[in-house]
């Protein structure tokens, strides 16, 4: 009878497991990564979460912009199937207005020590938490050298130089060869604002003389600009650099593995940049992690995001794609051939400014837009373009 | 048989009014509302304001214009060339259907291999001796507009080409064997014969592509940019990049009206005879 | 004549085919040749790792055969209830036609990013995210007026006296429909389940909002175009190319030229 039972109890034992097993929630992620960088999430950090976690980790890729309309759209079905998502830190503004964020609790909103404390501002929104640190990222300038070399110039420091080597790549070869991320929106608007910082300038305010003077020097670089800037925003450029249509131009870091391991152009190197008349700035973008309203598997997720920040983790994203890492207890040891680009990226971090987050972004971003498009394309003046645009500014910053 | 009509449409049209009726009124409601919630033409206000409208409106009528004149034309010609019976003749229409294909997000990158300043184009004229420094295909607004026709009416023609074979398959060949024995020649053959009975399949390749040459997007904005705004630009670009439902919806009712204005002047003009009447 | 219309055959073909031409070539060119201001017309070292890597990756083979079955059942589920309605339509007198055509199309002429979004919500209402069901209703909504513009135009465009001959020679309702209006409404028919196959094969706007996990194949393309490099889409597009040309090769029998003379004996 006992030996009868036994048997019983131990094949009950092993149906459950099996059951068990097999019933395993699954958190659901959702990230914007290129291509070379999946293949490092998935093949070493995912694996690593779901061996503590006794889960499995469905990882997706959604680009920023539609990251936002699914959301939108599950909302209003009632649906949400996204766990948790790792949002460019530009376009986190709508996801707070539209609703689409939880907030994080006063526990959870606790980090390690070691993530950089300035990481976390842009996270906060009318006293609540809504997103977490990720990844910090920063613009570097790409130029191919070996024309560089041909001129015989070197890769300018001050808009003096920039203007100078502008002006010569033009008069050498008749167009332009320098990029302008004029193609709108959240490229435009990054580059303009550090571009405007760099001179001193207050981004929020287009009467200050110093926003005046990076508008007038952008007026005048225009000349010297390759017209593919028209269309530069963050991949187009990588195009342009790759097909030698430009020499010089700003972009994220993701454009090191592709330009150099995937499209072989060996002669294109990086560095910080270059400092405007008063400061050398750079935006520090990058991603944060947030979790959505009504997200199924909320402790999951929250599990995630500590893996995510793990010195481990950070560690693996900083030796393998080069990324700066959010904790400053990451043990580098970079790869030869991405050393000197990660060289360019923290030089470029430590001169890294953070964008003050205002509530009429996306109006000021038009306002932007406007101004950049009359004055480089439509070849308006500044004088004339900058003071109406300035009233209309004003009027934004006043409201409460 | 009068019952039979009825109960065919019936299906179709309840599925499609569920799921028309939702999204046109929503939009119609969204361009009359303002963010915070009365109605007013504020949204309206606001496009009319902006510095780009009028270009945007003037480079929609311009693009589609010439879109379907190029169109229609080439649609005709290659209808017309395919008619009758040749060697391969299934060979080339495989081929002359490869553009549609092509996805448009695709269609919009290839071009840009093709016009850009480091195209294919410059560089076959390039070969030819016919230039010497790269033509800015897209740098000019006129000289854009016309690339951006082009580049669209690449991707529509085989499909405007299909509507018009299918309807000059469908004219009897006793009406042209009768002419010609009335002494017609080729050109009043066309004009007497063809170009009448092609009625219906002309007006159907025009609505169908007219509807969706108004609505282009992607392609001016891979090939050009922001600077060759178009209507449709406003809808996707205020709604997915500034979070304005509101500007969206009412440069898509815009929208929504030219294309009515356009599609009911042709059946009234062009149409076929019994609608005119 | 004859040699002005191969000539011109020929122009419409370079034109036609030249840019998927291109899509091939860069999908089988070592980067270098790509990649510089002046691009080579013909292949010179052709290399496959292209699409090695992209067949390789898993990532293709899932959206291809998802993209294959909405396409087809839009194509099929289209035809099946737009005939009907369209032959129920081509009796109705001329201003009425239109009229119904036109409300039909009414949600057509708005740009897609307005129009999406509501259909969309509806579907995940119910459940069918990342379902082929649900992007194949979804994609109903945009095939289902095309489709009933087509048939209608062709089910118009048989004269009056071919229905009442067959009347004449004593066929009933059912076999006037399938031997005699069928097969002259073969050509229609062809085009239209093309046109609504290929509306579903390409359509990006409703499979974005539909889908989470199990992409279609414009999704994928979309994301080699951002976020992969240029060679991987060229790779994508070429395999998205590919049914589109069997699918034609296969359909363009049925727009063979049509006589009526043997049927107006």
């Amino acid at each position: 009878m006992q030996r009868c039972l036994a048997v019983v109890w131990s094949v009950l034992t092993l149906v459950l497991a099996v059951t068990g097993a097999n019933a395993q929630p699954t958190v659901t992620v959702t990230m914007r990564l290129a291509e070379a960088e999946w293949h490092v999430v998935r093949q070493e950090v995912l694996p690593r979460f779901e061996a503590v976690c006794n889960c499995r980790v469905r990882a997706i890729d959604v680009p920023p912009e539609t990251l936002v309309q699914r959301l939108r759209a599950m909302q209003q079905a009632g649906r949400m199937e996204i766990d948790l998502f790792a949002q460019d830190n530009m376009r986190l503004q709508e996801l707070i207005d539209a609703a689409l964020a939880a907030p994080f609790t006063p526990e959870e909103s606790q980090v390690e020590e070691a993530i950089y404390p300035s990481l976390m501002a842009v996270g906060v929104s009318a006293g609540a938490r809504y997103f977490l640190p990720f990844r910090p990222n920063v613009q570097i300038a790409y130029y191919n050298a070996e024309k560089f070399a041909q001129y015989h110039l070197q890769p300018p420091r001050t808009w003096p130089e920039l203007l100078a080597v502008a002006r010569t790549f033009y008069e050498k070869e008749r167009t332009g060869r320098m990029l302008f991320t004029s193609a709108g929106g959240a490229p435009t608007t990054t580059q303009l604002y550090e571009w405007i910082v760099a001179a001193g300038g207050d981004p929020f305010d287009f009467a200050h003389p110093g926003t005046v003077d990076t508008f007038r020097f952008l007026a005048a670089l225009r000349p010297y600009l390759s017209s593919e800037s028209r269309r530069a925003k963050w991949n187009t450029t990588n195009d342009a650099l790759a097909q030698e249509v430009a020499y010089l131009a700003q972009n994220w870091p993701f454009g090191v593995p592709l330009l150099i391991q995937e499209y072989d152009k060996t002669a294109i190197r990086t560095y910080s940049g270059w400092a405007g008349p008063v400061r050398e700035a750079h935006v520090i973008g990058g991603d944060v992690l947030g979790i959505p309203v009504g997200a199924p598997h909320r402790q999951l997720a929250l599990a995630l995001i500590r893996h995510l920040q793990s010195q481990e983790v950070q560690a693996i994203f900083a030796n393998r794609l080069g990324w700066a890492s959010a904790r400053s207890d990451t043990a580098a040891s970079v790869e030869a051939w991405l050393q000197p680009h990660v060289a360019a990226v923290g030089e470029a971090m430590r001169h890294g400014i953070f964008r003050t987050n205002v509530s009429y972004w996306a109006a000021y971003e038009r306002l932007v837009d406007e101004a950049v498009q009359r004055i480089l394309w439509r070849h308006e003046a500044p004088e004339q373009v900058l003071p109406p645009l300035a009233a209309r500014l004003a009027t934004l910053r006043e409201r409460p | 048989m009068k019952h039979y009509s009825l109960l065919g449409l019936a299906p179709l049209a309840l599925y499609l009014g569920a799921f028309t009726v939702v999204p046109v009124v929503s939009t119609l409601v969204l361009s009359f509302r303002t963010p915070k919630g009365e109605w007013g033409f504020e949204a309206f206000h606001a496009l009319a304001a902006h510095y780009q409208f009028g270009e945007a409106v003037v480079n929609t009528l311009a693009i589609t214009g010439l879109g379907l004149i190029i169109e229609l034309s080439l649609g005709l010609a290659a209808a017309a060339a395919l008619a009758s019976r040749f060697r391969a003749q299934g060979l080339v229409r495989v081929l002359l259907l490869i553009p549609l294909g092509v996805p448009t997000i695709v269609a919009a990158s290839t071009m840009r291999y093709v016009f850009g300043m480091v195209g294919y184009l410059n560089e076959v004229l390039y070969r030819l001796g016919i230039l010497t420094l790269p033509i800015d295909w897209t740098g000019s607004r006129w000289l854009a507009v016309v690339t951006v026709a082009m580049a669209d009416a690449w991707k529509v023609t085989p499909l405007v080409m299909l509507i018009l074979l299918a309807g000059l398959q469908a004219i009897p060949r006793e009406l042209y064997e009768a002419a010609r024995t009335d002494g017609a020649g080729p050109w009043q053959q066309f004009w007497r014969i063809t170009l009448p009975l092609l009625r219906p399949a002309l007006t159907m390749a025009f609505i169908i592509r007219g509807v969706d040459a108004f609505r282009i997007f992607a392609l001016p904005l891979a090939l050009v940019g922001r600077q060759l705004p178009v209507l449709s630009t406003f809808a996707y670009v205020e709604y997915l990049e500034y979070g304005n439902q509101h500007t969206s919806a009412a440069s898509s009712t815009l929208l929504l009206v030219m294309i009515l204005l356009t599609v009911g002047a042709y059946l009234r003009l062009a149409g076929p005879e019994e609608v005119v009447r | 004549m004859k040699v002005g219309r191969e000539l011109f055959l020929m122009v419409l073909i370079l034109g036609a085919a030249g840019p998927l031409y291109l899509l091939l070539k860069v999908s089988i060119s070592p980067p270098a040749e790509i990649m510089t201001p002046h691009p080579l017309l013909l292949p010179h070292a052709i290399t496959w790792r292209f699409w090695e890597r992209v067949l390789a990756s898993g990532q293709i083979t899932a959206p291809l055969w998802k993209s294959l079955g909405v396409a087809s059942g839009v194509a099929l589920l289209a035809l099946t209830f737009a005939g009907p309605a369209a032959y129920s339509l081509a009796q109705l007198p001329v201003r009425w036609r239109y009229g119904v055509l036109l409300s039909l199309l009414l949600c057509r002429m708005l740009p897609e990013v307005s129009v999406a979004l509501p259909i969309a919500v509806i579907f995940l209402r119910w459940g069918l995210l990342d379902t082929a069901l649900g992007l194949i209703l979804a994609h109903l909504t945009m095939a289902l007026p095309v489709a009933a513009w087509v048939l209608t135009t062709t089910f118009s465009s048989i004269p009056r006296e071919v229905q009442e001959a067959a009347a004449v020679d004593g066929c009933g309702a059912w076999r006037t429909l399938t031997s005699i209006i069928l097969p002259l409404a073969l050509p229609g028919l062809a085009v239209c389940g093309l046109l609504v196959w290929l509306l579903s094969w390409e359509e990006f706007t409703l499979a974005t909002y539909l889908t989470l996990g199990a992409k279609t194949m414009p999704l994928q393309v979309y994301y080699y175009l951002y976020q992969g490099s240029w060679f991987d889409t060229a790779v994508a597009a070429t395999l998205m190319t590919l049914p589109v040309l069997i699918l034609s090769a296969f359909l363009q029998r049925y727009l063979r030229e049509t006589s009526l003379a043997g049927v107006m004996r």
